[in-house]
């Protein structure tokens, strides 16, 4: 089956960038890793016919965030601070044990679920516009204000002050 | 093997990834992207379940990921804004430098 095929190659893409964007101590090569997982997702929407999202997952994030979070560590790099001291000792036992926890959990949870029989609805971008224009319009219209607003907060946070 | 569980195996793993770097992580800007993964992972899981639910509602699912997308980038704009501010005043980007409010 080519689906299955996709889908376990898109799961082990998005798994191990993740993993990357986790573990690397360089953070170019956790954003390539991001970038990879996103990707990875991106497919996964495809693979459930959500092609708006997975055009927009690759637009805003890969496109928009994941430059966005280079130029950040363009701007904060120093000399003599190397960013290879990636994680925290202290916190390395509580997090893995939390993480790791966590997933164990809720994969144990899921793996007993049966899986549901129901129709499968597909949504495509024309549904999906009716909805955000009709239903949904007044969220899409606080939403754009949101955007305005944390874009103007994020300039004068991070303007230089005059002194 | 493609049903809803898999998918929803794959959100879980990434998230709880992303909730291991978001913990242990030393730097603000891996702690961003860890936040990322996790964000992600929601989405995948909305447009996931999604698609078990009736014909009729089923777009819900997909706008509020559409509006999670959303709003996430609006988060990492002013994250990495607040992390420019604070490098700007202490030199440094690593969390555990950032101890203002310790005494």
């Amino acid at each position: 089956m080519p689906a299955d095929i996709a889908f376990a190659m898109l799961g082990v893409m998005t798994i191990g960038g993740a993993l990357v964007a986790v573990g690397a101590g360089n953070l170019y090569r956790a954003v390539l890793g991001l970038m990879l997982c996103l990707v990875g997702m991106a497919g996964l929407f495809l693979l459930q016919r959500a092609d708006f999202l997975a055009v927009a997952q690759v637009l805003i994030y890969v496109g928009g965030v994941a430059v966005l979070i280079v130029f950040a560590v363009i701007l904060t790099e120093r000399e003599g601070e190397p960013l290879a001291a990636a994680v925290n000792p202290r916190m390395v036992p509580a997090a893995l044990i939390l993480g790791a926890g966590l997933t164990a959990v809720l994969v144990s949870v899921l793996w007993r679920s049966t899986p549901a029989e129901s129709p499968v609805a597909d949504v495509t971008a024309r549904t999906l516009a009716e909805a955000l224009l009709n239903r949904y319009l007044v969220p899409f219209e606080a939403v754009s204000l949101l955007l305005l607003a944390a874009l103007v907060g994020a300039l004068l946070i991070a303007k230089e002050k005059e002194s | 093997m493609m049903d809803v569980r898999s998918f929803a195996v794959i959100a879980t793993v990434v998230f709880g990834i992303g909730v291991y770097g978001a913990l242990a992580r030393r730097h603000a800007i891996a702690v961003i992207i860890a936040i990322e993964l996790m964000l992600n992972a929601a989405v995948l899981n909305f447009v996931s379940f999604s698609r078990l639910a009736a014909p009729g509602s089923a777009v819900s699912g997909q706008v509020f990921a559409v509006f999670i997308i959303t709003v996430a980038a609006a988060e990492a704009i002013v994250a990495l804004a607040l992390v420019l501010a604070l490098h700007r005043a202490l030199k440094t980007a690593r969390l555990d430098r950032f101890n203002m409010l310790k005494w």
